[in-house]
């Protein structure tokens, strides 16, 4: 199921944004290779799931998918990404994305996820329409809306 | 009149907006290299790249890995005699294959003469990329971007002595802005002095009432010039997925001027300074985000239909994914084909039981079943290149200054 949903996410995130989400510093552009786009999409897939679990009132379970989405792309900015390194990841955020489509997607719970999405994607310099697209995009791919 | 209706026209009005984007020569050598006529410049392990001598960083270096690389103005933790020395010369381009096609299909098209490309206008473009080309791409031509900026500053000056008249004349203050434009789109200018005479009148225009240097620009007038254009980018490439191929080749050309106009206006944030920590990283970013999106969606847009029929193309895409083992959306995606056409390959390839002249008949149904678009006409509407924050500023300081005259 994940691949499915990263293969969908590829029309959503462009190589501009996964480039500005995976470096830290704007003077180092990083070249975006299959690996990298993969572990861009992975972590706006993880902050979605995130916001979603939050918006839902599982604050510890958002806030603990948080923190994994902050290690994970703080691992990525700084080292080489390999599939061996994603793919414990790709297992993780697949278990996440099943246990949101178990729940009720309110109102809420979209609009958090989104906007962690959003917010996630302004702050790495990507412009906010392009951000909000991506969010809504994603949106859809999760919860087949 | 729609371009795909005319192959050569098409092809000739490519190869110019690939050789006016930023600079001939340097339009020209990137074409040779990505359709293998020349060498690559850069090699694998760190390459370093003697930058223009107006840029930020002097010096940029590269890294090219199996899978990977990086682009940093730091220098490596490697011994300088391990880094490959880019050569920075450009190519002549009289030199150059892209120059000589452009020649011969303008003088194929000159045959023709038909309106509104009449072969006197097809000399005059001809003639600008070859004025474009006598400086060697190292440095900006100053002398031909200091016509043009005091042309310019004369138009906003006579623009504020009409407020002497009771007349609040918003509309010329605003006009050399959209005249760079005019010329960048008609290849009068090419990107390089535009984007930089683009940025010079926006920051211009919010020093009244003195009409000082571009550095006395406000620093959060600057902000949101570079947030208004970097917004203008993504709405362009929204918009140009919807029309003919006209519209969607000129909305891709004035996307990289406006890419272009921002970045030059970022690096003008980070010289003069004035903003928050907040606001200093949110230009970096917003900066980079530019860049790349003009690597990704702009630079490479021109280079196939410059070069090759639609049939051509995607046959040479399918063949280039096959050899080099990577997925063909991404082949696709790089080199920023008219979507009628990459839908013959994304997501599945169809093209194979189809003839060229197919190919060319689907291209151009594509096309006509697409949104006609004025560019120009957008442009001075909803594709301003003055925010509308800067806007009003200008306004209201027009307009004291029409109040302090009559006083």
């Amino acid at each position: 199921m994940i691949e499915s949903i990263l293969e969908q996410s590829k029309t959503q995130v462009d190589k501009a944004s996964a480039t500005v989400l995976v470096s830290d510093d704007p003077r180092m552009k990083r070249f975006i290779g299959e690996a990298l786009l993969v572990g861009a999409i992975l972590y706006l897939l993880q902050q979605y799931c995130s916001g979603f679990f939050k918006g839902l009132g599982l604050d510890d379970l958002g806030e603990s998918h948080g923190k994994k989405a902050r290690q994970f792309i703080k691992r990525i900015r700084k080292s080489k990404v390999t599939n061996e390194y994603l793919d414990p990841v790709k297992k993780d955020v697949e278990a996440a994305i099943q246990k949101a489509r178990q729940q009720d997607a309110t109102d809420l719970a979209v609009s958090k996820a989104e906007s962690s999405v959003q917010e996630t994607l302004v702050e790495a310099g990507v412009v906010r329409a392009q951000a909000v697209d991506i969010a809504r995009g994603l949106s859809g791919i999760i919860l087949g809306e | 009149m729609d371009e795909s209706n005319h192959p050569l026209l098409h092809q000739w009005l490519s190869a110019c907006r690939q050789l006016m984007l930023h600079h001939p020569r340097h339009g020209a050598r990137t074409a040779g290299v990505q359709l293998g006529y020349r060498e690559p410049d850069l090699q694998p392990g760190w390459n370093v790249i003697s930058t223009r001598e107006n840029s930020i960083h002097k010096e940029l270096y590269t890294f090219i890995g199996e899978d990977e690389g990086v682009t940093t103005p730091i220098h490596p933790d490697v011994p300088s005699n391990t880094i490959h020395k880019v050569p920075t010369r450009l190519p002549d381009l009289s030199s150059t294959s892209l120059w000589k096609i452009t020649k011969d299909l303008a003088q194929r098209l000159s045959e023709i003469n038909k309106e509104p490309y009449s072969s006197k206008r097809i000399a005059g473009v001809m003639e600008s990329i070859q004025k474009a080309a006598r400086s060697d791409g190292t440095k900006i031509d100053i002398e031909a971007m200091k016509e043009w900026v005091h042309r310019s500053w004369a138009t906003m000056r006579r623009a504020l002595n009409e407020c002497r008249y009771d007349k609040i004349p918003t509309g010329d203050f605003l006009k050399p802005a959209l005249e760079v434009l005019r010329a960048y789109l008609s290849f009068e200018l090419p990107g390089e002095i535009a984007r930089e005479i683009l940025a010079g009148i926006l920051s211009t225009q919010r020093t009244l009432p003195c009409l000082g240097p571009p550095s006395m620009m406000p620093p959060r007038a600057r902000l949101k010039a570079i947030e208004h254009l970097v917004d203008l980018v993504y709405q362009i490439d929204r918009q140009r997925e919807k029309v003919k191929v006209t519209p969607y080749f000129e909305l891709t050309y004035l996307a990289g001027l406006y890419c272009g106009a921002a970045i030059s206006l970022a690096a003008h944030a980070g010289e003069v300074g004035g903003l928050s920590d907040g606001e200093t990283i949110k230009v970096e970013n917003l900066g980079f985000w530019v860049e790349e999106w003009f690597c990704h969606k702009v630079s490479l847009t021109f280079l196939l239909p410059a070069n090759y029929t639609p049939g051509q193309t995607v046959r040479l895409l399918d063949a280039n994914a096959t050899h080099t083992g990577k997925p063909l959306k991404d082949v696709v995606d790089s080199y920023g084909l008219y979507p009628g056409l990459r839908s013959l390959l994304c997501p599945t390839s169809k093209f194979r039981p189809m003839s060229s002249s197919d190919v060319l008949r689907f291209y151009r149904n594509c096309a006509d079943s697409s949104q006609s678009f004025d560019v120009l006409a957008a442009i001075e509407n909803v594709y301003h290149p003055v925010a509308s924050s800067n806007q009003e500023a200008i306004v209201r300081d027009l307009l004291t200054m029409t109040i302090g005259h009559r006083i």
